[in-house]
């Protein structure tokens, strides 16, 4: 029974922790950030450039 | 601010993708062989080339060589994509590629030779071991001065990834290859038993978190959304994805351990965290499949996209199917049987080989400036790949569930219903042919691919990626100090070591701790709701600041993945002290312990496990259940993961010498229909008796009691058993034995399996049925 008292209170704690973390995030404007690093894997500024004939020996 | 242009070194990328098709077909090719030697035991040609030897040399080759070599390739090509940087030292990029490609070679070469250290993904020895921490110190050092070098401040989710990987295959590769020497390529794992276990299961298991997953997690979130030309569908998620997986993976290891002898709360923690391991592997999965949304047209032309997506989806099914296994009542059934091998080729042939044949048909084309060869081909290569699969994972399925259910079946007076091990193995027959089928055709489409991609490099020219980078200083938005020391981590680690000493005292003084902290997290985080109206919109939110901050992000993500192993291995490591003081059990004799090591060797434990479960089918089967004691001077343990033949941990003085002998010789003329490979070459080979004084030194190291006066006559006793021993079989069979032979070694450990030496017979070669009946066993007549 011990175990099980225990169980239930710490997953109320969790819950209840994780909906406040939630709260908190959302409202702290934290994500916002994520919109433009999303897209960092897309620059496309890249160009190719043949090896020479030095680099490639 | 200066604008440079930085040349990318994609020169290693070629050179990493080309070695790991090479290797990829190797390492297949090898593990269609032994799926052949299964079907058809006289596929199993000389000693150097049987089942035992191979299998190792299959899993090194498909996880080291070629996902090893796949993930180099994605990870430095996308790394100095992301960093804006070129890779920090030509030099030492030359160096991982050839000290890698040399360990590969050194690995092909010494397990067919024997030389193994007996523990399955780690059997490689102790020099190479050396040679495999040195190499992949020149990686992480390679890797994080790029990182130091960058030109792009934020970390982007892939390198997340990357860094994991790193440090945490770092940590689990020193730990379980700790080990005394005692030759050029032998050594004895420190640990032990039921310790040994422990360790060798963390590191199994986070091999394939840590270097089979994570990687191809950072390349699936840099390279999915290249090929689908659109951002990752939730950065949000990748976050929360990250941060729990890899705290989560840690601790999962004992599940591969459950209803053996390891103590009941490592099995429980391992249940438990396997089965949360399901949210964050699937939050994973859907953030890959759903990055395709708006995009699922392309499927029908894109093969990349095609294999990308059935890759993240076999990642799905896989990481439902594992936590799914390790509920104990369902590991039951499946462990030891084909199921297992059923779900590691799901992850392997599904995500690993698909997510390398995705990023492989992306990759070539950009490396030499042209375009796919046939897109038919690799279309041809997705087809004919995804029925080798099902082929595959549906056989196995069906062969360990059958098998399973046949070892537990019982007849109407509660005896076992096939008592006759080889009756469940004929029974599965048709579906070791269906898996070879399976697996040739995923081969087919393989070596399709190489073809395929070696047309698109002849068809254009190796070209190296440039890019215009400013260098203006990055903006200081905080120190790594005080990043690494911000409320969120202050606040985890107040509450975590609360809950922690919580262990250290009685009830009422754990209800109140536990309360205290509810409230003051309910508190601060009230707080901080309040607070974070009032806060600027533009201020940094701290996981944005950690992103810019290499050291901080490392240093937290040793510390996530740290407490796991830390948590499961410690209490195991300070309790071995008492249990080896207390033990009843006795170390092996100087012939024994040579016997065992050729047990390893031969790679016996591939086929056979040395644990009783606690189930009435079993210790009807087999006998007494095992105990933490019976293995307690097993360095390495020699547990097992797969029944393809019996248990052996109590198989001591079930049979005489004689039988032994025979089954070694031809196993079929004792059980017809086994699919043992023949051991014959063991009756002509010697045991250098010279080297057992200085194993029972290195065992005595390690802290197996062996007393000063046995190790100085451990050359005079070993001989003096081989020769009974030696005698013995020649009064029962007439038959004429070496008594040095390695035959006769191997015969002197089976007989002492289960048995500690009070409990062996006087003399050599007792007659099986007197010692059976000594454990009050039913011989199962396998």
């Amino acid at each position: 029974m011990e175990v099980l008292e225990l169980t239930v209170f710490a997953s109320v704690v969790l819950g209840l922790a994780a909906v406040l973390f939630f709260a908190w995030n959302v409202r702290s404007r934290s994500h916002e950030h994520t919109e433009h690093l999303a897209l960092l894997p897309l620059a496309n500024d890249e160009r190719s450039r043949p090896k020479t004939e030095e680099e490639a020996l | 601010m200066n604008l440079k242009t930085i040349t990318y070194d994609d020169d290693i990328t070629r050179k990493f993708v080309g070695a790991s098709i090479l290797w990829g077909i190797v390492g297949m090719l090898v593990g269609v062989i032994i799926a052949l030697q299964l079907a058809f035991w006289q596929a199993n040609v000389g000693p150097y080339l049987s089942f035992g030897r191979l299998r190792p040399l299959h899993t090194n080759a498909v996880i080291f060589a070629f996902v090893g070599n796949m993930m180099f390739a994605g990870i430095y090509y996308s790394t100095q994509r992301l960093t804006k940087a070129r890779l920090a030292s030509d030099w030492l990029s030359r160096i991982h590629f050839w000290g890698w490609q040399a360990i590969i070679v050194a690995a092909a070469v010494t397990l067919p030779l024997g030389a193994t250290q007996g523990k399955e993904y780690a059997e490689l020895e102790w020099p190479i071991d050396l040679a495999i921490a040195a190499i992949w110190l020149v990686f992480a050092t390679n890797f994080f001065l790029t990182l130091k070098r960058r030109n792009e401040q934020h970390l982007y989710v892939a390198l997340w990834f990357y860094i994991a990987t790193i440090v945490t295959v770092t940590v689990l590769h020193v730990v379980n290859s700790l080990s005394i020497p005692v030759g050029p390529l032998k050594s004895y794992s420190v640990f032990g038993g039921v310790q040994d276990a422990l360790v060798q299961w963390w590191y199994g298991h986070n091999a394939v978190a840590f270097f089979l997953t994570t990687p191809i997690l950072g390349i699936m979130y840099y390279f999915l959304p290249k090929a689908a030309e659109r951002p990752v569908f939730s950065y949000r998620l990748s976050i929360i994805h990250f941060w729990s997986l890899v705290f989560l993976y840690i601790w999962a290891g004992p599940h591969h351990l459950l209803n053996t002898a390891l103590p009941d709360w490592a099995q429980t923690l391992g249940m438990v965290f396997s089965l949360m391991l399901i949210a964050p592997s699937w939050g994973g999965m859907l953030n890959g499949l759903l990055t395709l949304r708006g995009a699922w047209d392309k499927l029908r032309e894109d093969p990349v996209l095609k294999f990308f997506a059935a890759g993240v989806t076999f990642y799905g099914m896989a990481t439902f199917e594992g936590p799914m296994l390790s509920i104990k009542g369902v590991s039951g059934l499946a462990h030891y049987t084909d199921w297992i091998v059923a779900h590691v080729h799901a992850g392997a042939l599904g995500w690993n080989g698909f997510m390398a044949a995705g990023m492989f048909y992306w990759l070539v084309p950009r490396l030499y400036g042209t375009k796919l060869f046939s897109r038919s081909a690799a279309n041809f290569h997705f087809y004919i790949g995804t029925f080798g699969i099902l082929l595959y994972v549906i056989s196995m399925w069906v062969a360990g569930v059958t098998q399973g259910l046949m070892w537990r079946a019982e007849n109407e007076t509660g005896g076992l219903l096939y008592p006759s091990f080889i009756e469940t193995l004929l029974a599965i027959k048709a579906m070791y042919w269906m898996r070879l089928i399976g697996g040739t055709l995923y081969l087919v489409g393989f070596i399709v691919l190489a073809w395929n991609l070696w047309r698109t490099a002849r068809s254009g020219q190796p070209v190296d990626g440039t890019v215009e980078v400013a260098t203006a200083a990055f903006e200081d938005d905080a120190t790594e100090v005080s990043v690494l020391l911000g409320r969120p981590v202050i606040v985890t680690l107040l509450l975590g070591g609360a809950v922690l000493a919580t262990a250290a005292l009685d009830r009422v003084g754990a209800t109140v701790v536990l309360v205290a902290v509810a409230l003051i997290a309910i508190i601060m985080g009230a707080l901080s709701y309040e607070r974070a109206n009032d806060a600027a919109p533009s201020a940094p939110a701290w996981h944005r600041l950690v992103e810019g901050k290499g050291i901080s992000f490392t240093t937290l993500t040793i510390i996530a993945v740290l407490i796991g192993g830390v948590a499961e291995i410690v209490p195991s490591v300070v309790a071995g002290g008492d249990k080896l003081r207390s033990t009843s059990n006795k170390p092996y004799s100087g012939l024994e312990l040579e016997g065992r090591d050729v047990f390893l060797k031969e790679g016996c434990y591939n086929c056979h496990s040395q644990m009783i479960r606690p189930f009435t089918w079993e210790t009807a089967r087999y006998g007494e259940v095992s105990s933490e004691d019976d293995s307690i001077f097993d360095h390495p343990f020699q547990w097992g993961s797969k029944r393809t033949g019996p248990d052996l941990a109590r198989v001591g003085g079930r049979y005489s010498n004689l039988w032994h002998y025979k089954h070694m010789l031809d196993p079929r003329e004792i059980s017809p229909g086994s699919n043992m490979p023949s051991y014959a070459h063991l009756a002509g080979a010697l045991v250098d008796f010279d080297a057992t004084a200085d194993k029972l030194r290195a065992m005595r190291t390690v802290g197996v009691p062996y007393k000063p006066e046995q190790i100085a006559t451990a050359k005079r006793d070993a001989r003096q058993a081989g020769a009974a021993i030696a005698a013995a079989l020649k009064v029962e069979g007439g038959v004429e034995v070496a008594a040095d032979s390695e035959l006769v070694a191997l015969v002197a450990y089976l007989q002492r399996l289960g048995r500690v030496p009070a409990d062996a017979p006087a003399q050599p070669g007792t007659p099986a049925i007197e010692v059976a009946a000594t454990h009050g066993q039913e011989r199962s007549g396998e």
